[in-house]
């Protein structure tokens, strides 16, 4: 910037100083040189608005800094606890003069030292002739030589935490080298007025300014006659988060939009599920793998349901589990306990919930079902969490085949997955023949397993006396969730970090 | 069920390399996943949890052969030269035995290793976990037949294998790794199985160990009894087939056993077949498919099932005897799809119109969601198992019943919640690091025992939220409540309450039609305390159920 000099300019500069820097410049006319901590003090401003004002002032010319870096000793952490509780040697030095001998472990125990205090502690004492180790075993011999060294180490420390100005020292070397005392390079700034600041002081007038318009102003008209102090539109403002939906909620609500748009109707269940429903109707043998405590949650209380609504469906389901009853099925050939059927169990699938919609009186047929819901399985590893969302459902029609499940595949890996590619491949579940899985590939993510499906077996539809075939379906939810929304981590599901969820990471 | 084959082994068994692209398109067939190839190691998923036979690489090979065109063994059993005495006494505490003897076998390290894994997997699947069945290999030409499956008192002593003095049935289940493995099958007992030969020696203590003398078997063992124990006879049975076929395949010769049974007598391991009719129709109406019976009967035969038509609509179809899965003629369509290939099939649109339909319920919890969202609160998502201490020590409140988890993974999961503003607090424990204010939401289930329902447990839906900021007030919080109130139109008055969660005197309980459907307060230093929060914090709990049955009433 060229500059130009004169009275016009000062005045013109004056003028269009900043609050802070015109008291600032009022300050140093006084006084011609001040150090930050005084004109702090003078001006009845804070630090950063004083340090405003200096950058500012200095960039016009009014003002010049002088900046001298000057050494400062401080405690460390460690040697603000060696000042509270005393210095390892100093604690260890008590306690051998009033024990007299002592075992070196029992030393590092009574006093918890770690290896290196420990070392330290015993390298001096025995340097000042205070102890003699022999065999592992501290003696007193006298306090002659370390009394005094001890005083004048307290003395050290008690002056740096003070503050107070030191000089150096054999003591104050060993500390600094031990990290109880540390260095710290402070700069320390001369501020001083210059010709020109000198110049612009002339014209500087503090006036009376408007900082927050008031309704109380606005009705007198009082602000007619005053200016408003100009703000520093450039400062940082506080930071505020907006109200958020959780991201997978938000996803849960976007799937189950497409959902609804292909046609199906959400259904609902109970999570705390009678074993019956959960897995006996839907075929699984009673002493299938999984159905034992590994891989179900059984209730310790209440541990029993009522299976009085279902009594002529709980005959059939125990007939065909045992010899297929009419359904033309072998059956499991094992005897099936009703008593294990009454079980109560946290919903392990939520083909249950498919189940419940079978069992009940408002079924459609035909009818096109889904739901998103909360499911439950004793698991606990950086892949798998206890609780977990799934999505599944059922097309419920008369004359449904396997290529009609073939198309339904397709439309999720195609309209929800946005898969690039798909595959069908088969599978195996206890309650659908024929059983196929959906394989999907995406960019980024490679090939995945997307989902299972299937028609469900004539032992699991007869019992129920439904006279249609049912297609179902379910489709790994936390996968998709994770495809869809780039979320590389399972966890961030029930993510309890409160700065992901409002987007700061 | 996941298992590791070794892929030189199975190339052996094949007579023939497959690269592994071709390996993993065959296997898919058999719904075998390869999860990690690590060098000649193969690690497979075999999903078919009803295919025991396929958890060895004898089994899979068997499989693989037959899709690859080669020729395929015939399994036999000479004759029943062994007679298995089955005692009264184990009616009720495992009955069924089932034998084999394998001849002439010149076993490897590798085979042998093959076989005590095959042992292991199916003591687990088919046995599970030996309670069903259990398997023990021997040397038969240690033993002397007759053998006497019997009971025998806890005082009875043999040497256990992998122990070199004697240990008593008692000291066997206390001391012998497996014995405190399996001790609980025999739990209560006061006679426990054994299995004797002739000269009374001891072969093995079922379900749980063999004995050092016969029941071990190395590469020098020519001449193998194989034997199965267990509490179903379809399974024992099944079970034998399994170990029996693979010693076969191994290159053993086999024979039977008579089991002498105080009311019956069988003779084991039976190899025979069965037949089962397949409607033709049936399999073109759940196929979708229209294919000709020469087909359908050619691509049976690659999967293992010899046809013959029976009838004008029907097949007359041999299912092998290991083929146990097939259960119903709809296990044959699906057999059928396989062997065609799902990725032939075309798609075929569904013949079904429907309308889609959001649950009702859903719907105003997401004009709920809306709400808050719009008064500023973040929205936050936690687990419904949680436990006790959270729930009513750090809260302060007086315990009352909740529903219980009988077999909890964890300490901190042992039951579900009854309320959603300990899962919120706790969020904010979690969070003390992050920019005050912060206000969370959560929606979602909460449990409450009750007799009357048929799962005992009723479900609800409730929002909490938490405001945590220099100022949070209760009237802050009764604010956010009136919204909830005026936009849904529900009329509920407030009245007084003492929760110890909350400060005495600002507290407050919604009611509605003269029930509790909520509380609004400011939260007791005390329980601030217990979660390490030092900002003031003004909750609110509602039971969304109750404003939903109620909407638009007060307008």
């Amino acid at each position: 910037m060229k500059k130009r000099k004169g009275k016009t300019h000062a005045k013109e500069i004056a003028e269009k100083l900043h609050r802070f820097e015109k008291i600032v410049l009022l300050c140093l006319k006084k006084s011609k040189e001040m150090d930050l901590d005084e004109l702090v003090k003078e001006s009845e401003l804070k630090e950063v608005e004083v340090m405003r004002a200096i950058l500012w002032l200095r960039s016009k010319e009014l003002i010049e800094v002088e900046e001298t870096p000057m050494k400062l000793f401080k405690l460390s952490e460690l040697g603000e606890e060696y000042y509270e509780g005393g210095l390892p040697e100093e604690r260890a030095f008590n306690l051998i003069k009033e024990k007299k001998k002592i075992r070196i472990p029992e030393l590092k125990d009574e006093l918890s030292l770690d290896e290196r205090e420990l070392e330290i502690s015993l390298g001096i004492l025995k340097r000042s002739g205070v102890i003699k180790i022999q065999k592992g075993e501290i003696l007193f011999i006298s306090s002659k030589g370390i009394e005094s060294e001890l005083k004048k180490k307290r003395k050290v420390l008690e002056a740096v935490s003070r503050g107070l100005e030191i000089k150096s020292s054999g003591e104050l070397e060993e500390l600094r080298k031990r990290g109880i005392i540390v260095e710290e390079v402070k700069t320390k700034r001369k501020v001083r007025i210059t010709k020109f600041g000198e110049e612009v002081s002339k014209f500087v007038k503090l006036i009376e300014e408007i900082d927050q318009l008031t309704p109380e102003l606005l009705r007198s008209g009082k602000w007619k006659g005053l200016s408003f102090r100009k703000y520093d539109i450039f400062s940082p403002s506080p930071k505020i988060f907006p109200g958020k939906r959780h991201r997978y909620i938000r996803f849960i609500r976007w799937v189950k939009k497409k959902l609804i748009e292909l046609g199906f109707e959400e259904m609902k269940g109970p999570c705390v599920e009678l074993n019956f429903i959960n897995c006996d109707i839907l075929f699984m043998p009673q002493d299938h793998p999984a159905r034992d405590i590994h891989d179900l949650f059984f209730l310790k209380y209440p541990s029993d349901g009522n299976l009085e609504k279902y009594k002529k469906i709980l005959k059939r389901v125990k007939e065909t589990h045992e010899n297929g009853w009419k359904t033309g099925s072998t059956g499991w050939g094992v005897k099936f306990s009703e008593e294990l059927a009454r079980k109560l169990i946290l919903r392990s699938h939520c083909t249950a919930v498919s189940a419940r919609k079978l069992l009940s009186k408002d079924l459609k047929i035909p009818g096109k079902y889904f739901t998103i819901s909360r499911t439950y399985r004793p698991e606990l590893d950086w892949k798998h969490l206890p609780e977990f969302f799934q999505l599944d459902g059922i097309i419920v029609g008369k004359n449904l085949n396997f290529r009609n499940l073939v198309e339904v595949l397709k439309i999720f890996a195609e309209e929800i997955a946005g898969a690039e590619k798909y595959e069908i491949v088969p599978s195996y579940f206890p309650f659908t023949e024929p059983s196929a899985e959906l394989i999907a590939y995406k960019k980024d993510f490679g090939w995945i397993e997307l989902g299972g499906s299937g028609i469900f077996r004539p032992e699991v539809v007869m019992p129920l006396g439904i006279k249609a075939r049912v297609i179902a379906w379910g489709l790994g939810f936390d996968r998709l969730f994770m495809i869809k929304e780039g979320v590389k981590d399972i966890r961030h599901i029930f993510s309890r970090d409160l700065a992901w969820l409002r987007g700061e990471k | 069920m996941k298992i590791e084959v070794k892929r030189d082994a199975l190339v052996e068994y094949l007579g023939k390399r497959v690269t592994l692209k071709e390996l993993e398109k065959l296997l898919r067939l058999l719904k075998i996943e390869i999860d990690e190839v690590k060098g000649d190691l193969l690690k497979l998923e075999v999903i078919d949890t009803n295919r025991p036979e396929l958890l060895s690489t004898e089994g899979i090979a068997r499989e693989l052969r037959r899709f690859l065109g080669k020729p395929l063994r015939k399994y036999k059993v000479k004759n029943f030269p062994v007679r298995v005495i089955v005692d009264r006494s184990l009616s009720k505490i495992r009955p069924y035995i089932a034998c084999s003897i394998l001849r002439g076998l010149r076993l490897n390290e590798e085979l042998i290793e093959s076989l005590i894994l095959l042992q292991e997997r199916l003591d687990l699947t088919i046995g599970r976990k030996r309670k069903k069945t259990s398997i023990g290999l021997y040397d038969f030409n240690k033993l002397k037949p007759p053998l006497y499956y019997t009971t025998a008192s806890p005082d009875l002593r043999f040497v256990p294998l992998g122990f070199k003095e004697e240990l008593s049935l008692k000291e066997i289940l206390e001391k012998h790794p497996k014995g405190v493995e399996y001790g609980h099958l025999l739990e209560g007992l006061k006679k426990y199985p054994i299995l004797l030969d002739s000269k009374g020696r001891v072969l093995s203590f079922p379900p749980i160990i063999n004995s050092e003398e016969i029941g071990k078997v190395t590469s020098r063992t020519r001449n193998i009894l194989v034997e199965v124990t267990g509490t179903d006879l379809r399974s024992v049975s099944r079970a034998l087939n399994i170990v029996t076929m693979n010693l076969i395949d191994m290159g053993g010769k086999a024979y039977g056993a008579t089991i002498v049974y105080p009311n019956m007598k069988i003779r084991t391991p039976s190899f025979k077949d069965r037949e089962m009719d397949l409607r033709i129709s049936y399999l073109k109406e759940i196929s979708g498919l229209d294919p000709k019976i020469s087909e359908i009967k050619n691509i049976l035969r690659k999967m293992g099932f010899k046809a013959k038509p029976k009838g004008k609509d029907k097949l007359r179809v041999v299912v092998p005897f290991y083929r146990e899965d097939v259960m119903h003629e709809v296990d044959l369509v699906e057999e059928f799809l396989i062997g065609y290939g799902f990725n032939k099939i075309k798609p075929e649109k569904l013949d079904i119109v429907t309308t889609g339909k959001f649950d009702e319920l859903d719907e105003f919890l997401e004009d709920v969601r809306e709400l808050m969202v719009g008064l500023g609160f973040q929205e936050i998502l936690s687990f419904t198992l949680t436990n006790k201490d959270l729930l009513f020590r750090k809260m302060r409140r007086k315990e009352s019943r909740v529903v219980e988890i009988l077999n909890p993974i964890s300490k901190n999961f042992s039951c579900l919640r009854n309320s959603i503003l300990p899962s919120l607090l706790e969020f904010a424990s979690k969070n003390k690091r992050y920019d005050y204010p912060q206000r969370i939401f959560e929606i979602g289930e909460v449990f409450f025992p009750n007799e009357d329902l048929e799962n005992k447990v009723e479900e609800k839906i409730y929002l909490g939220c938490l405001l945590l900021e220099q100022k949070a007030s209760f009237s802050s919080m009764k604010s956010v409540a009136d919204v909830l109130f005026r936009e849904f139109g529900v009329k509920v008055k407030l009245e007084e309450e003492h929760d110890p969660s909350f400060i005495e005197g600002r507290c407050g309980k919604l009611v509605k039609d003269g029930r509790k459907i909520g509380i609004i307060g400011e939260i007791n230093p005390y329980v601030l305390e217990e979660f390490g929060l030092i900002m003031p914090t003004a909750a609110l709990e509602i039971d969304l159920g109750e404003l939903f049955g109620d909407r638009g009433s007060g307008d």
